[in-house]
């Protein structure tokens, strides 16, 4: 999908975005072709503030799910943005130093494809 | 109009016998047949998944039979009780008469199984959330666990005591995996591997082959064969979300709503209910759809599985056939819940028969809590 490279492209340059309805505001993840609430099709990606996302949930994952491109021991986390969307990424944090409702902010998107936040 | 009515059930726990998905199903099929007094022939609707990309054609070819009334929608752990309450719906339109609905799978002995879950790389959910590493489904309903300890205050041993009481009830089970082993104690649940925190190897379901066959007919017919016929008084199916990031609520599913809506077009409430017959994938599984339902706080639950409140002669008795965690977990559970259902309300299960037996409720899962769909039966 379109919209998804263009996400990517902005996250391999170390912006996390969120799409936002231009018409009424609306911030929806994952990017999609049309806003969810309005129906309106003049969208933009906008980066996501300092500050503002939260381990809403975590897990530590302890078997490859594909051993080329993963390690275990890693931390999946679903992570919360102060009244807007959630997501799903991996935490670049040990687990000691993991709690829910942990501020955490953007590092980089992997040549893999994999989002790290710490 | 015409009326429908479950009327026999069969399961077939074969487990790892290297037989192909056609032989399971057929020897549910056969065997469910041959107990009514019924031939393939005498099948006009037929509804199952999971076989080929056309289920219900390949099946019924299978079967040689020329059915005008199929059903084969993907809802995963869901699909077979919305495919029971459609197949009582056809034959109340005078569609068909007779339906055989049948689940079969060999993923144990076929080795089909990837812990990786099943990866479809144009889907959101792929590019967003199994990108990131994600065990599909144990990590999803592992952030659902990690959430419910902050929100609910409950931990690993409670949990624990979901695993122990499943797998109480297999050893009363002769069809179960775990018939022939002993009880499980919370240290052997929270010392067995940790897959995904906060989440074990013993607080998942097992993975086997199995399936098993359901007879729904015109009741015309069943009553001419003399055969048990059970209501579906109430159902409700609803899809919530298919990415975890889209779930509206980690905690109370959509089985609120649809065990609701269930019980509300029964007539009924919670408490007119025999016995539960509900999904668990996971032990978390099972105690989001207690809490979703209403069967009272996680704390309280918690304390029910601990004293027996929810066993065989306790006042409510939930997943008396061992369920996904001790029993048989096909890959789907949903048509084995119903099966143990319809078998509680018209057989002799001996040491494992509930004693009061006029109705169940039956709540089927799909997805990371994705599908939900309840049903009500009660036995005429």
């Amino acid at each position: 999908m379109k919209i998804w490279d263009e996400w990517i492209e902005v996250a391999k340059k170390g912006i996390f975005t969120i799409q936002t309805c231009k018409e009424c505001l609306n911030k929806q993840f994952y990017p999609r072709n049309f806003c969810l609430n309005c129906n309106g099709k003049l969208l933009s990606l906008e980066p996501l503030e300092k500050d503002k996302a939260k381990i809403f949930s975590f897990t530590q994952i302890y078997r490859s799910p594909n051993k080329e491109l993963f390690n275990p021991p890693y931390i999946i986390a679903l992570i919360e943005v102060e009244d807007s969307v959630k997501f799903v990424c991996q935490l670049d944090l040990n687990l000691e130093e993991v709690h829910i409702g942990k501020v955490v902010n953007f590092t980089n998107y992997s040549e893999e494809g994999i989002i790290y936040f710490r | 109009m015409n009326k429908a009515s479950i009327n026999l059930a069969i399961d077939n726990t074969p487990f790892d016998t290297k037989k192909s998905i056609y032989e399971i199903q057929t020897e549910s099929i056969l065997e469910l047949l041959e107990k009514a007094g019924l031939q393939t022939k005498d099948i006009d609707g037929i509804a199952t998944n999971g076989v080929e990309r056309f289920s219900s054609v390949g099946i019924s070819e299978f079967l040689g039979i020329t059915p005008q009334w199929s059903e084969s929608s993907f809802l995963g752990g869901s699909s077979y009780l919305t495919f029971v309450k459609r197949a009582i719906e056809a034959i109340e339109l005078g569609i068909c008469n007779v339906v055989v609905v049948s689940y079969g799978s060999n993923q144990r002995s076929a080795r089909s199984r990837s812990i990786g879950g099943v990866i479809e790389s144009h889907t959101p959910q792929s590019k967003f959330e199994y990108s990131q590493g994600v065990l599909s489904p144990i990590s999803l309903y592992s952030l659902v666990a990690q959430r419910a300890f902050f929100e609910w205050g409950i931990n690993s041993e409670d949990l624990a005591e979901i695993a122990i009481s499943a797998r109480k009830y297999a050893l009363l089970n002769e069809n179960a995996f775990m018939y022939n082993t002993e009880e499980l104690t919370v240290e052997e649940v929270i010392k067995s591997e940790i897959i995904s925190s906060p989440l074990h190897k013993l607080d998942c379901c097992l993975v086997t082959d199995g399936g098993g066959a359901v007879l729904v007919t015109n009741d015309n017919i069943s009553k001419s064969l003399n055969l048990p016929r059970i209501k579906v008084k109430g159902f409700s199916q609803l899809e919530t979300h298919m990415s975890f990031s889209q779930m509206p609520n980690y905690l109370i599913t959509g089985a609120s709503k649809t065990s609701n809506d269930a019980l509300s077009k029964a007539g009924m409430l919670l408490s007119d209910i025999d016995m539960l017959q509900v999904y668990d994938s996971f032990t978390i599984t099972v105690l989001s759809t207690l809490v979703s339902m209403g069967v009272g706080e996680p704390r309280e639950i918690i304390e029910k599985f601990k004293s027996g409140n929810f066993f065989i002669n306790g006042e409510l008795p939930i997943n008396t056939s061992g369920g996904g965690l001790s029993y048989c977990h096909p890959g789907m559970l949903g048509l084995l819940l119903i099966i143990e259902g319809v078998k509680q309300l018209t057989g002799d299960l001996g040491d494992r028969q509930v004693k009061n037996n006029q109705t169940a409720l039956i709540h089927g899962t799909g997805g990371v809590f994705s599908t939900h769909s309840s049903m009500v039966l009660e036995r005429v």
